[in-house]
């Protein structure tokens, strides 16, 4: 009688089916992955190299200056990598132990990494090198500054400014270099331009909170502000926005909304231009007057040159404060980072008076020093950077704590409800301020400095 | 190959002499070992990618979990947050929402074109091809097409709309239609293959059977009624269950065509009023995005449960409609 | 006769019958076709007509270009073939773990056999999201995140369990007197895998095959989570970037000629192996 023996050989071949297997993929992804430093080994020999995760720094001027200074640079040599500025290839990568050397991303989200651990402070590197952070904005400063310390070094900021089409005014019989300067005047203006077509859809818009930039619930904030309301108290433990002012601000846009027949109507009318590159309602003669960032002009100089428009700080409402929403990015090593004196060279090199000024002259952002910012060299390279600098002065920010990402989402909710009628703005607001101080709460051993 | 017991067996090698271990032949035991090595590369796999992380998720559910610090154990803390949690409820209620019109009108609309399919015309796979490409297009590919296809101005279904005289909704803007629009991709997309899988089901229902119908002087309603249905009921149990559990593991399509109207791209967001929040994504969202991955993991038990429970009953349903044709009459 | 008019009734009747039953199949085809159609029309169309109104279903002239433009400015080649090594990987892997468990299921006894098969069951029944985070975290303490790992390896060891439990179908029908023969030769058991029951099941196999590949060409949640870098991303990932990122600029002719090549592999492999696809979803359902 045969006995069915597995023999050794088939033993051997099903374990080097499955092993072989193995193997060849253990081979194979090494090969998709990163294998430029390796490329660059002859130079890796006697330079160190920094690993750097931003995802414009690939493309055009940036690479260029990346180049310059690793030309330059005797011992560091930086190599960009397009991965998207999000939060969580950052948080993942930092938790997996294989962060990058150097990072670029929103200012925004300072505080929080600051506070959980995932970039470390920087004030070290600054001490031993040319970098003056007095000189920043004290809005940026602050951003940037977490129990004490600066954990991150802006690069530049933005601003928005209020944009209106001289030709839509002239057109609606009034005077197109006299922009309004309160909300007043800026709701009758509207509705002079207001128009809808024959099928009772929007054909004209005069303007609406509800689009141009900043987006959604961000826009309310600066109409909170124009209203002398806070977001968090001073020390960020309480969540105040369901003031009187923000519920006339969250009204005030919501009048807006129902003026113009909805928010469906509004959406559909902003849809418009959605399939041809780069114009907007704004660009095709559709909308009136809009808040929007000071990083459009150049490509609207490209998509509609012979478009007439001015330029003019935000309308107030009555005994309003002036109130701009900057943003803007920065530089952070991660906590981990191989070689931070290394990386931080190239910061230092990126802040540098001549390197700024090259940056926002191509990308159009503000320099974040303010000496830098408010020089006539910065003035000389586009007529209306003087606007710039100034406005950033007045300007304020999304709450830099950590828990800020929950927040949006919290915020957008609250906007979206509104904006559909869910919720009347109070209790929109009330319900959001509930969530955020929860959100708060949880976060406050990280905001007092115990983890 | 020897066969009188002295070869290299694995028994042999255990030291089993004579013929049997634990009332095993040695036959048996090799067999038994030569079964755990073929399923061996699937029992590890299970091991550590199914099972220890099905485990370790039960674990987490417990915990606080914000990625970077260790898990800090809070108890079913998580849970009782998912029973406040008002996203939670209105996820649900996306989910039952979509299923309770998604499913019927799919199998519904699949089971009449596999019947018409199945009355012997020409052309039967030609019919059949058009209806599945559909299905296997990747979700990616279909949703960018239904996002141009349902764009509130200038998509084909309000172009063709406005020609007749109609405006058409912001199908993807308005939180009124936007599930309506996940209706119609899921149905475009997913009501090839049901129809596949009915339509066979129809083929294997032998004809004599009708004919026997018509003899005792059936009409087709009562053909359909009473040879049909009960024929074709185990496959449409199947594509039923089916159906349910795919409704709950919606993801791509609620993150894709959620993200669109609101710019807050930082967060994936589902949907103007959270109208397409369906639970994967939320899960995806806290566990990715938030890293609260102690209250994803509790929400994503708590989905799995559910489905459990909505199997279960399905299972026990099934015993009044579902007609196995080994079961007596 | 009375039966002259009814006779001629029910032919007419059958013909109707017919003329409707494919006018509504027509319909049918059509609708489900159209959306395709409109995408190749779109992917051709210059900017002008892309919003044309009425709509326009043949542009004029059309514009090939636009592939040339979606694709290479984009770097869609890399993603190409970032998709291939993976999809290729891991369609090897499921079909050798697959056909090696089902056969163990299939032809062999061993304590416990049913339960663990059992076990197979009911995981293909749970939601994957019940282990998407718990999963993660493990590619993350072993530092395969941003890499191909976590969605390769997995394979190799069961991958889908879908195609265990239907190549067990198939293994099962094949009749015991052929293996058993085998077995009277001094054939071990692996051996009658290889040589017996595999060539024997090649429909089915092509099958698992052909819906792997298309499992994974077609994978969109698993790259997303595990892939970072923009110079690892699969087709779907990089689809997906391109409605997202681009949502304001987005010029939908570009969105679907990339679209139409990311499906374009897909439906070639459907019309050379159209029985496959049919079969295997059949199979699916009969046997559920």
């Amino acid at each position: 009688m045969k006995s069915r023996k597995l023999s050794r050989r088939d033993f051997l071949r099903l374990a080097s089916a499955t092993a072989g297997g193995a193997v060849m993929v253990a081979c194979a992804a090494p090969v998709p992955t990163e294998q430029a430093p390796q490329v660059a080994a002859p130079k890796a020999a006697t330079k160190v190299t920094v690993q750097f995760w931003g995802e414009q720094w690939t493309k055009e001027t940036f690479a260029e200056l990346v180049k310059e200074f690793n030309a330059q640079s005797p011992d560091v040599s930086v190599e960009p990598m397009n991965v998207p500025s999000t939060q969580e290839k950052l948080i993942t990568a930092v938790s997996g132990g294989t962060p990058p050397d150097l990072f670029f991303m929103d200012r925004y989200i300072a505080a929080e990494w600051a506070a959980r651990g995932l970039i470390a402070p920087l004030d070290d590197y600054i001490a031993k090198s040319t970098v003056k952070p007095e000189n920043l904005y004290p809005k940026l400063r602050q951003d940037v500054t977490w129990q004490g310390k600066i954990v991150a070094l802006p690069l530049w900021t933005d601003c928005r400014a209020f944009y209106y089409n001289k030709k839509l005014l002239s057109g609606a019989g009034l005077d197109p270099e006299k922009p309004p300067k309160t909300w007043e005047e800026l709701e009758t203006m509207a509705d002079k331009i207001t128009k809808k077509d024959a099928a009772g859809r929007l054909d004209m818009v005069g303007f609406t909170p509800t689009w141009g930039n900043p987006t959604t619930f961000m826009q309310w904030w600066v109409y909170l502000w124009q209203l002398g309301g806070e977001y968090l108290s001073e020390d960020q433990s309480k969540a105040i926005f369901n003031s009187d002012a923000g519920v006339k601000a969250l009204e005030w846009c919501l009048q807006w909304v129902d003026k113009l027949g909805g928010i469906e109507q509004i959406d559909a009318f902003a849809q418009q231009a959605v399939p041809v590159t780069g114009a907007d309602i704004f660009t095709m003669g559709r909308l009136g007057m809009m808040i929007n960032g000071n990083w459009i002009i150049p490509p609207y100089k490209r998509v509609a040159p012979d478009l007439e428009y001015g330029v003019a700080t935000f309308p107030l409402p009555p005994n309003g404060q002036w109130a701009n929403y900057i943003g803007g990015w920065t530089f952070t090593i991660p906590k981990g980072a191989k070689n931070p004196a290394a990386s931080f060279k190239f910061i230092e090199f990126m802040l540098s008076r001549e390197v700024q000024l090259r940056v926002v002259e191509y990308y159009g952002g503000i320099p974040a020093f303010q000496p830098v910012a408010m020089s006539e060299d910065y003035y000389k390279q586009a007529p209306l950077n003087k606007f710039w600098a100034e406005e950033v002065l007045h300007g304020r920010w999304v709450p830099v704590t950590p828990g800020v990402s929950e927040m949006f989402a919290v915020m957008g909710r609250m906007w979206d409800g509104a904006l559909h009628k869910a919720d009347t703005p109070k209790d929109a607001l009330d319900k959001a301020v509930s969530e955020v101080q929860t959100i708060l709460d949880k976060n406050r051993p990280q905001r007092e400095g115990k983890s | 190959m020897r066969d009188d017991g002295r070869g290299r067996s694995p028994a042999r090698r255990m030291g089993v002499d004579g013929m049997k271990l634990h009332g095993m032949s040695r036959a048996t035991l090799n067999e038994a070992l030569t079964g755990y090595l073929f399923i061996l590369p699937w029992l590890l796999g299970f091991v550590v990618f199914v099972f220890g992380p099905l485990l370790a998720g039960l674990y987490y559910s417990f915990t606080d979990y914000a990625i970077g610090s260790p898990p800090v154990w809070i108890g079913i803390e998580n849970y009782l947050t998912v029973t406040r949690d008002a996203l939670v409820g209105k996820s649900l209620f996306n989910t039952f929402y979509y299923a309770a019109i998604a499913v019927p009108i799919g199998i519904m609309a699949s089971l009449a074109v596999a019947m018409l399919l199945n009355s012997g015309i020409r052309g039967l796979s030609v019919y059949r091809t058009a209806c599945y490409i559909p299905s296997i297009v990747p979700t990616i590919a279909s949703v960018a097409l239904m996002m141009w296809i349902l764009h509130g101005r200038f998509g084909l279904i309000n172009q063709l709309l406005e020609m007749v005289g109609i405006i058409g909704p912001g199908w993807l803007t308005d939180p009124k239609w936007t599930k309506v629009s996940l209706i119609i991709w899921a149905l475009w997309t997913s009501g090839g293959t049901t129809m596949v899988i009915l339509l066979a089901g129809l083929q294997g229902i032998p004809a004599g059977l009708y004919e026997v119908a018509e003899i005792d002087g059936a009409n087709p309603w009562n053909k359909f009624r009473f040879v049909t249905v009960p024929m074709l009921s185990p496959t449409i149990f199947f594509c039923l269950v089916m159906a349910v559990i795919g409704s709950f593991q919606i993801f791509a399509p609620a993150l894709i065509l959620g993200s669109l109207s609101a710019d807050t791209y930082w967060v994936p967001s589902g949907g103007p009023l959270d109208s397409l929040l369906f639970m994967v994504l939320y899960v995806y969202q806290n566990g990715f995005y938030f890293f609260k991955m102690g209250y994803a993991s509790a929400l994503a038990w708590v989905l799995f449960v559910i489905v459990m429970i909505l199997t279960l009953m399905q299972f026990l349903l099934a015993r009044r409609w579902v007609y196995y044709e080994y079961e007596a009459l | 006769m009375k039966t002259m008019p009814m006779v001629w009734g029910l032919r007419m009747r059958h013909r109707l019958a017919r003329g409707a039953t494919h006018l509504t199949l027509i319909v049918f085809g059509v609708v489900f076709l159209a959306p395709l159609v409109w995408m190749v029309s779109t992917s051709l169309k210059p900017d002008t007509q892309l919003i044309a109104f009425p709509p326009q279903w043949i542009p004029r002239p059309a514009i090939w270009r636009n592939y040339y433009d979606a694709w290479v400015p984009n770097n869609f080649s890399v993603y190409l073939k970032n998709t291939l090594t993976i999809t290729i990987l891991t369609v090897v892997g499921q079909t050798i773990s697959a056909s090696m468990a089902a056969y163990g299921f299939a032809r062999l006894r061993f304590p416990g056999r049913d339960v663990l098969f059992g076990v197979v069951l009911g995981t293909m029944m749970m939601p994957g999201v019940v282990t998407l985070v718990p999963r993660y975290l493990l590619f993350l303490r072993l530092g395969w995140v941003d890499t191909f790992l976590p969605l390769i390896i997995p394979y190799f060891f069961g991958g889908s369990y879908l195609y265990i439990f239907l190549l067990r179908q198939f293994f099962r029908s094949i009749p015991s007197d052929l293996s058993d023969a085998a077995k009277i030769d001094g054939c071990s058991e692996f051996g009658i895998f290889r040589r017996i029951v595999l060539p024997l099941s090649k429909p089915a196999m092509t099958t698992v095959l052909i819906f792997s590949f298309v499992g994974s060409w077609n994978d969109f949640t698993e790259p997303l989570i595990y892939l970072n870098t923009e110079s690892k991303r699969t087709l779907t990932l990089a689809l997906r970037d391109f409605i997202v990122v681009s949502q304001h600029l987005t010029q939908y002719q570009y969105l679907m000629a990339v679209s139409v090549i990311t499906i374009l592999p897909i439906i070639v492999l459907f019309f050379f192996g159209q029985s496959y696809f049919i079969r295997g979803v059949t199979m699916t359902g009969i046997k559920g």
